[in-house]
């Protein structure tokens, strides 16, 4: 797995930093960090920045390579990312003001969004994927659950104990004559009933239980963005992991980017797989 | 040397391209069929609306002294009670205009008939919805769409109350007002004046404002009936159902869809196809019933045309103005909670019986307060 590390010398890049330092051991390959300037007047802050998170690596017995760009942070991540053919690309959450947010999105955000590899965005204490909280859409083909397991980053799964599955049904029925039984079912009832949420429900479990020992399937009711924040804040997870869309032109405006919601709103690290 | 008898799929081939002549004629006739219901509609809508504007005239003291609407609350109460009596919003849109032209109402008082009939319209879904809980089904099948597009339509209309009383008393949208309506109207009194004349000759005069309802009922009955059978297949546009977390296209369709459809409940009806099993998202309906509620007053505009009365068209475009202001400073400021809330309201009043009972009294009471105030 090869892992892109981008830190830009505040409180959110060291925590992406930690992460890192966690995750190194999954990957075979060496990590690099990158940081990105937008003069050479920065150069020599940079430099020292990578010193010292070099050091971070060194002091667990490991190497890392490093990297400095020059120009726009999001287009020269990204740039570094399809140069180097990284698997997995860490990065912190710079707090920013809501309205700016909202209009242009940060930068993590818009690296989830248009990166080519799965972007782990760092938030909250740093620890150990113990517990991980997979949002498995109906819609998208191939499923998230195989799309995660398939690729080097299914590797992240290796310290997991506890897999939960999740699914949000935000349905209501158009017609009083519509059968209600779905809409009203947990997980087992779905898959009992043989309803498409508990099929799909099913074969994800059956997926990723080799991965891990410990897998659950659960199905929340209401508004996709509440249910998930809920269930990860409920539960505590660790990681959540969740799918996103990579539409161009008109269908960027058209179709749905609920990845941009939960990335804005939740509040610990959060997983974005192509 | 015998004949070659012809293969399985030759036969079948053979029948196919006979079938696909008598498939078209059959489409041609369907919709030619289709055709002439439209025009069929559209006459006795506008003989209903002449009617309609006769007998008003006369129904102007009922208006004023028995039925005691004399300030735009009283009309927002009685618009609201007649649209359950209907059990339609659109015609008592349009009885407001025909006893405003008639000078039964004045302009405000018209303003909030109409958002009157649109509330009392938004409860018809619900009402059925509520036949349906009582003879056994859930409240949450029963009721959930009902009461999403009931209270969709309330928040939104009685802001807009606030928004379009401001906008109407400035005067702004005066200016605003299509130049061949009166050209429109000469051609049509030479077509329909004859036949009012007789009616009034074997009629009381009020007695063609009951009677114009009653056609205008029938014509929206037909015209629903024309409109091409539209649905959006999920296998047909597989990605529709992702447009759900864009609140301003699913506004946009909703707007775009009743706008042909004329109708809020025919254009959530096809919304129903969206998925297979008849479920749609949460997330999908609140926009979508907001942009159908801007639309569904493009009959009563061309009501307001058709009485050649500027004023009466102000009114209605008023109204329209008002809900699209409303609508898109919630769908661009405060959707996101504006939706929980919406959800929550539907989620309470389907929790149990009492709630329901709590609310159905309610959603009685209140027009009728407002016709005593």
């Amino acid at each position: 797995m090869r892992l892109l590390i981008v830190i830009g010398g505040s409180a959110h890049s060291a925590q992406a930093l930690q992460m890192s330092v966690r995750l190194a051991h999954l990957s075979d390959e060496q990590p690099t960090i990158l940081t990105v300037i937008r003069t050479d007047k920065e150069r020599p802050r940079a430099e020292k920045g990578l010193a010292e998170a070099r050091a971070l690596f060194q002091a667990q017995g490991m190497e890392a390579r490093t990297v400095i760009r020059t120009g726009q942070v999001d287009l020269e991540i990204l740039h570094e990312v399809m140069d180097g053919g990284y698997d997995l690309l860490v990065l912190g959450e710079r707090q920013m003001d809501r309205l700016i947010t909202r209009l242009r999105g940060t930068v993590s955000v818009r690296l989830a969004r248009q990166a080519p590899c799965s972007v782990l965005i760092v938030k909250g204490p740093v620890r150990p994927c113990r517990r991980v909280l997979l949002c498995e859409s109906a819609t998208v083909e191939p499923p998230l659950s195989e799309r995660f397991v398939s690729g080097r980053v299914g590797r992240l799964l290796a310290d997991t104990i506890e897999l939960t599955v999740l699914h949000v049904m935000s349905q209501i029925p158009a017609a009083v004559q519509v059968d209600l039984a779905p809409l009203e079912a947990d997980a087992e009832a779905l898959i009992r009933l043989g309803a498409p949420e508990g099929e799909w429900l099913q074969r994800a479990v059956a997926r990723l239980r080799p991965r891990c020992r410990q897998v659950r399937a659960i199905v929340r009711h209401g508004l996709v963005v509440d249910e998930i924040l809920t269930e990860a804040r409920e539960g505590d997870y660790d990681l959540v992991v969740i799918g996103a869309h990579r539409e161009h032109g008109w269908q960027r405006f058209l179709l749905d980017d609920i990845a941009q919601e939960i990335l804005t709103q939740i509040d610990r690290s959060i997983l974005v797989v192509p | 040397m015998s004949e070659p008898t012809p293969s399985t799929s030759d036969r079948s081939d053979t029948g196919l391209v006979r079938s696909v002549p008598i498939l078209r004629y059959r489409l041609r006739s369907v919709y030619a069929g289709k055709v002439v219901l439209f025009w069929v509609s559209l006459f006795l809508f506008i003989l209903a609306i002449t009617l309609m504007k006769e007998g008003a005239r006369s129904l102007a003291p009922l208006i004023r002294d028995t039925f005691r609407v004399t300030n735009p609350l009283n009309s927002l109460g009685f618009g609201w009670l007649f649209a359950y009596m209907v059990m339609s919003g659109s015609p008592v849109a349009a009885a407001a205009l025909t006893f405003f032209d008639a000078g039964a109402l004045d302009a405000l008082s018209t303003f909030t008939m109409i958002t009157g009939s649109r509330l009392g319209a938004s409860f018809i879904v619900l009402f059925i919805g509520f036949l349906y809980v009582l003879r056994g089904r859930s409240r949450l099948a029963g009721l959930s769409m009902g009461l999403l597009s009931l209270s969709v339509t309330g928040t939104t209309y009685l802001i807009g109350l606030v928004v379009g009383m401001g906008l109407l008393l400035s005067g702004h949208l005066q200016r605003f007002y299509p130049q061949r309506g009166a050209l429109l109207n000469s051609i049509f009194a030479i077509i329909f004046d004859p036949l009012v004349n007789q009616l009034l000759i074997i009629f009381p005069r009020w007695i063609l404002f009951p009677l114009g309802l009653l056609i205008t009922l029938t014509s929206f009955n037909l015209f629903d009936r024309c409109l091409p059978q539209m649905a959006l297949k999920e296998s047909q546009v597989g990605r529709v159902s992702r447009l759900v977390y864009r609140p301003l296209i699913m506004f946009l369709l909703g707007a775009g869809i009743t706008m042909i459809s004329m109708s809020v409940s025919v254009s959530l009806g096809i919304l129903v196809p969206l998925s297979q099993r008849g479920f749609v998202r949460r997330e999908n309906v609140i926009p979508y019933i907001m942009g159908a509620n801007i639309t569904t007053f493009v009959d009563t505009l061309l009501v307001a045309v058709l009485l050649n009365n500027p004023l009466a068209f102000t009114v209605v475009l008023t109204e329209m103005i008002s809900i699209a202001i409303v609508s898109l400073f919630i769908l661009t400021f405060i959707y996101k909670p504006y939706e929980r809330r919406m959800i929550r309201f539907v989620i309470w009043v389907t929790e149990n019986n009492r709630n329901l009972g709590i609310f159905m009294f309610l959603i009685f009471l209140v027009p009728i307060l407002l016709l005593l105030i």
